[in-house]
C-alpha cells in the first residue's frame, strides 16, 4: 500500500507520467476516432481533454504539475504554424488565384468574429475579463494567448475559450457547411481555418488536401488580422 | 528530423526577432510561416544552396508538425481544469461565445467567400 502511494506520488510529480499520459489519451482518442471513420463529434482533442481534466481532478493534480509535462507538446504549436509554410507552398497557385474572395472573406470573417463576441458578451453581461480574453477566440493558441495578454486579459482563460472554439468549430463544421449548401472546398477550408484555427484546420485535412489548405491560409491570416483588431476592440471595451 | 526542425525553429526565431524590433502587432510564427515559404520558394529555384538544406527532411518535418496539429491544442485546452470557478459562474455566456459566435463566424465567412468568387471565376479543380 506505503509502496503504491510512494510510486504514485514519485511519478504524478514529474514531466514523464504527465508527457506520457497526454500522448497515450490522445493515441487512443485518435484512433477511435478514425475507427468511427472521422464522425466530427469523434473529435480527439474533444476527447482528450475532458479524460485528462476529469484524471486531474480525480487525483487532485494541480494543472501546474500537469503542464511542466505538457508543455513540450504545447510548446511546438508556433513550429506547427509555422509548418503550414509547405501545404502553402505546395498549392500557391489555387491560392494565388483565389486572392480576391481570400481577402474579402478574411476581412469580412475577422470582423464579424469579433464584433459577435462583443455583442455575445453584452447580451450576457459577461465580466470584462471573460469579454477582454475572448477577443482573440478564433485565433490559433500561441498567438491568441500572446494578443489576450498584451491587453489585459486572462492568457490561460483565452487558452481554453480558443481550444473550446476550435472543438465547437472542427464538431460542426460540416455539417453547418452542408446546411449551407457551400460546396466550394477552398471557401469550407478557408472559413473553418479563420473561425476554428489549428483544430478546425487539423479537421479540414481529414477531410481533403485542398480544404486543409485554405484552412491552413484562414489560420494564419486571421491570426495576424486578429492581432490588429483586438487592441482596437479591447480599447473600444475599455473607453 | 534534425535539419527539418531546425529550419523550423529557426523561421520561427527570425520571426520573434522582427516583432521585437519592429515592435509590430504580428505573431511570430505567423512571420516564421512567411520566411519559410519565401525558403521553399528559394530553395526550388536555385541549385546551390548546401545538400543539407535541398533535402526531403524539411518537408517530411513539416508534414509531421502539420498533421499532428490537434494533439498540440491538448494541453491548452486541458487548463480548463484551473478556471471552472469563472466559467461555471458564466455558463450560458461562455457557451454562446463558444457556439454561437463560431457558427457564425463560418458561416459569414463561407458565404462572403463564394459571394466574392463568383464575381471574380473560381479555378474549376477546386469544385466539388
Amino acid at each position: 500500500m506505503t509502496t503504491t502511494d510512494g510510486l504514485w506520488a514519485h511519478l504524478s510529480g514529474g514531466a514523464l507520467f504527465w508527457l506520457t499520459l497526454t500522448l497515450v489519451v490522445y493515441s487512443v482518442a485518435d484512433r477511435l476516432s478514425l475507427l468511427a471513420r472521422r464522425n466530427p463529434l469523434a473529435n480527439p482533442v474533444l476527447h482528450s481533454v475532458w479524460v485528462i481534466s476529469t484524471i486531474l481532478v480525480v487525483s487532485g493534480t494541480p494543472y501546474e504539475t500537469y503542464f511542466d509535462g505538457a508543455y513540450f507538446i504545447h510548446f511546438l504549436l508556433g513550429p506547427a504554424t509555422v509548418a503550414l509554410a509547405l501545404p502553402l507552398y505546395e498549392n500557391r497557385r489555387v491560392v494565388l488565384r483565389s486572392l480576391v474572395p481570400i481577402a474579402a472573406a478574411l476581412a469580412v470573417g475577422s470582423v464579424a468574429t469579433i464584433g459577435s463576441v462583443m455583442v455575445c458578451a453584452a447580451v450576457f453581461d459577461l465580466p470584462a475579463t471573460i469579454t477582454i480574453s475572448s477577443l482573440p477566440k478564433s485565433a490559433t493558441s500561441g498567438v491568441a494567448m500572446g494578443i489576450s495578454q498584451s491587453v489585459g486579459g486572462d492568457a490561460s482563460l483565452t487558452a481554453i475559450i480558443v481550444v473550446a472554439t476550435g472543438i465547437a468549430g472542427a464538431v460542426m463544421a460540416t455539417p453547418l457547411l452542408n446546411l449551407l449548401r457551400i460546396t466550394d472546398r477552398r471557401a469550407r477550408g478557408f472559413a473553418v481555418g479563420l473561425a476554428a484555427h489549428g483544430v478546425g484546420t487539423a479537421r479540414a485535412f481529414q477531410v481533403h488536401p485542398l480544404t486543409g489548405t485554405f484552412a491552413g491560409v484562414g489560420m494564419s491570416l486571421n491570426g495576424l488580422l486578429t492581432a490588429v483588431l483586438v487592441p482596437l476592440a479591447a480599447s473600444l471595451i475599455g473607453g | 528530423m534534425v535539419v527539418g526542425l531546425a529550419v523550423v525553429l529557426l523561421c520561427q526565431l527570425l520571426g520573434e526577432i522582427f516583432a521585437y524590433l519592429t515592435r509590430l502587432p504580428v505573431p511570430a510564427p505567423v512571420v516564421g510561416l512567411v520566411l519559410l515559404f519565401g525558403f521553399f520558394l528559394v530553395r526550388d529555384r536555385w541549385e546551390w544552396l548546401p545538400f543539407s538544406l535541398r533535402s526531403e527532411e524539411i518537408d517530411k518535418s513539416c508534414e509531421t508538425l502539420v498533421q499532428q496539429m490537434a494533439l498540440l491544442f491538448v494541453p491548452a485546452g486541458v487548463g480548463i481544469v484551473q478556471r471552472l470557478g469563472i466559467l461555471e459562474a458564466n455558463v450560458l455566456g461562455v457557451l454562446a461565445i463558444i457556439v454561437v459566435t463560431t457558427a457564425f463566424s463560418i458561416a459569414v465567412t463561407a458565404y462572403t467567400f463564394r459571394l466574392v468568387s463568383r464575381w471574380f471565376p473560381a479555378p474549376t479543380e477546386s469544385q466539388e
